[in-house]
């Protein structure tokens, strides 16, 4: 697990959602015993949740979410179809929990990284390496939040969006003291992202995302920062010829 | 094409009668995912098109983006149904998405003039200029689902200023660079 304070070089934490019941790997991963096993029924209802919402993030790549049905989930997750509908209502509610579960990850992960530096240029450097490093090392994670977020419905979209905005959030605090530079513009680099990303996991490349850490950066910066190293507005830079 | 339809419909024109001795019309079927990729080829040449006059009109490169990016904003808004194809039924499948990744390709190279066509330092990297499209095609993308295409244009200003940030950035370093080696 990366530790606040750990240099960003170092080794990425591996997403697990069934490890995220806070078990030991080797409980939390196990199957169930099948029959009288004495445990919590709310144990076993948590694991089940996180060992179904851990099967949909298997199940995606090979699918697609359009494609994807109920019974591969439980096929990949190990649990019965009863089971699943004791904890969504149908496909959509669990592919939402899964984006929930993963999203808050991802982005927990990265504001832990930000928190370390103290000016913005370096806490944008650190959010995108650790994102793109993340992501690198969790290629079914990037392709649920880059990908399949996109073609699962409008309650997808939004959660998605909500995501981005707390990404932008982090950006906006470059506008500081530079009030010329349009709302939207977070939105543009952002997509940009996010869009980069998905082509590196559509050509199956999620594990070389961490090269393009540095164009990601500069796309980033440059709106923001064009115009100090020149002394002037974005707008009024050189033209181009 | 009307998106998420599947296939094309057979059927005889209402009250027309066929003659026992007549065989059946042919028709030929073709499943969604041709569909999809027959009406957005033919738009994404038809766009481009319209785009690539625009562009042919004006020597300076931002001259050039300028005209271009507006031809293509009112081409979108002009046809929003065509604009929901490009940018958002484009995301909404595998077979889809690459289709949409080899317009978006096409788009970055555009937008990625060779370097040695540039002198003054305005050169941008490949994933840069990918960037640079995933970017402009993202926001164009939720306008659209916001029910706003018809308002594409008066996005112009917003992305010609986006598009040209780093190329901008990139020669006003290289000027820098230039000044300082002459001392």
């Amino acid at each position: 697990m990366t530790a606040p304070g750990e240099p960003l070089g170092g080794k990425p934490e591996r997403f697990d959602p069934e490890a995220l019941a806070g078990l030991p790997a080797e409980v939390a991963l196990a199957r169930l015993p099948t029959g009288r096993h004495g445990l919590p029924r709310s144990f076993v209802a948590h694991n089940q949740r996180l060992r179904i919402v851990s099967g949909m993030l298997r199940t995606l790549p090979s699918n697609g979410y359009p494609a994807t049905t109920i019974a591969d989930i439980t096929g990949e997750a190990g649990v019965s179809r009863a089971a699943f509908y004791q904890q969504f209502a149908s496909k959509e509610e669990c592919f939402l929990a899964t984006y929930d579960v993963a999203g808050e990850w991802l982005c927990e992960r990265v504001e832990r990284a930000v928190a370390g530096e103290a000016e913005w240029p370096a806490r944008v450097r650190a959010g995108a390496s650790e994102a793109l490093r993340l992501l690198a090392s969790n290629p079914l994670v990037a392709h649920l939040l880059a990908v399949e977020a996109l073609q699962a419905g409008p309650a997808a979209r939004e959660r998605h969006q909500a995501c981005l905005d707390r990404f932008a959030t982090a950006l906006r605090g470059g506008r500081s003291g530079r009030p010329g530079l349009p709302d939207d513009l977070v939105d543009l680099l952002l997509g940009g992202i996010v869009s980069l990303i998905a082509k590196y996991v559509d050509t199956g490349r999620a594990e070389r995302l961490s090269e393009v850490t540095t164009a990601m950066v500069e796309n980033l910066l440059i709106p923001y920062l064009a115009g100090e190293e020149t002394g002037a507005p974005l707008s009024s830079l050189p033209e181009i010829d | 094409m009307g998106t998420g339809e599947i296939g094309l419909p057979i059927r005889e024109p209402r009250g027309s009668r066929r003659r026992p001795d007549m065989a059946p019309p042919k028709v030929e079927r073709i499943g969604e995912s041709q569909c999809f990729a027959a009406a957005y080829g033919d738009g994404v040449e038809w766009l481009t098109s319209t785009v690539e006059a625009a562009v042919g009109e004006e020597e300076k490169r931002s001259a050039q983006l300028s005209a271009g990016l507006r031809a293509g904003l009112e081409f979108l808004a002009a046809s929003p149904p065509l604009a929901h194809l490009f940018l958002v039924e484009a995301l909404a499948s595998r077979p889809a998405r690459l289709e949409h990744e080899r317009t978006l390709a096409r788009l970055a190279m555009a937008l990625r003039p060779p370097s040695n066509e540039l002198d003054d330092g305005g050169a941008v990297s490949e994933e840069t200029a990918r960037l640079l499209a995933g970017g402009l095609v993202s926001l164009l993308s939720g306008r659209v689902l916001a029910g706003e295409a018809e308002r594409l244009p008066e996005s112009h200003d917003l992305l010609l200023d986006y598009l040209l940030a780093p190329s901008r950035s990139a020669a006003a370093r290289a000027a820098g660079e230039r000044r300082a080696a002459r001392g």
